[in-house]
């Protein structure tokens, strides 16, 4: 029976947390997501949208999910026991959404580098201009 | 500023520039690459005036830029290529662009030895394709 309450609180308490937990992570990487996004696909601002909707979309569906599947586990034995199991279980997911969330951060650094190349110009000056150039063949 | 098109001029001569130029006109690039022989008809009349023509590789873009030499010139052929800019921003920047620098120099001063190695390319129409 107080088996039974300590994991019942471990589990209210857990759940609590991981939810808000990853609601406050995943509306920190939106708000901060539109900036980059933003600067990134400057020249559409719907595209900066889409894209940062639909990452925060997988960010959520990933970490709840994952927090989720974590919940299970072994019976504590005391209050002691299940307040280990409640730590301990916070700090792995914790660990997994930091993970995550420099995974994401990757994501976004690797799309901005694609489109700064995209758009480079050339990295040596040139040596003279030809007063008319002739490219027609 | 951001060329809309090159023109790559290389020594017709050296086997190694014929292979390059081959090879550069497979590669997907940012911009179109025409690779004209220096010493054709056709080079001679559009840009004769660039008195490095034949001697250095030359790179002329549509709105009349131009670059030669190295590394400059290599470097702007890396530029206009997909799976090259990368290489093409690192090489030009300070810390790596001296040693580029060297490179392609050696490579440029020692094309024919290096040419002679390699032989002719290999394939059968690419020899129009290059030397138009």
């Amino acid at each position: 029976m107080d088996t039974t309450a300590a994991l019942l609180t471990v589990y209210v308490i857990y759940g609590v947390a991981a939810v808000s937990l990853v609601v406050w992570l995943a509306r920190t990487l939106f708000r901060n997501g539109e900036v980059f996004l933003a600067d990134v696909f400057d020249d559409r601002p719907e595209m900066a949208h889409a894209v940062n909707r639909l990452l925060v979309i997988g960010f959520y569906m990933l970490n709840l999910g994952y927090a989720l599947l974590l919940l299970p586990g072994e019976r504590p034995e005391d209050s002691v026991a299940a307040s280990e199991l409640l730590i301990r279980k916070l700090g792995i997911l914790l660990l997994s959404l930091g993970v995550i969330h420099f995974v994401n951060m990757y994501v976004f650094w690797k799309i901005r580098q694609r489109r700064q190349i995209d758009a480079a110009p050339p990295p040596v000056l040139h040596r003279a201009v030809l007063a008319d150039p002739d490219s027609g063949a | 500023m951001y060329p809309a098109a090159l023109t790559v001029l290389y020594d017709e001569n050296c086997n190694l520039c014929r292979r390059s130029a081959h090879w550069l006109t497979l590669q997907p690039a940012y911009v179109p690459i025409e690779v004209l022989a220096a010493g054709s008809p056709a080079a001679m009349r559009r840009f004769g005036r660039i008195r490095e023509l034949g001697d250095e590789l030359v790179v002329v873009a549509d709105d009349g830029r131009v670059w030669w030499g190295a590394p400059d010139g290599f470097l702007m052929c890396l530029w206009a290529l997909r799976r090259w800019r990368p290489w093409a921003m690192r090489l030009s920047r300070r810390g790596l662009s001296g040693l580029a620098a060297a490179l392609f120099k050696r490579v440029s001063t020692h094309r024919a030895a290096i040419g002679a190695i390699l032989g002719p390319p290999k394939c059968e129409d690419c020899l129009h394709t290059i030397d138009a």
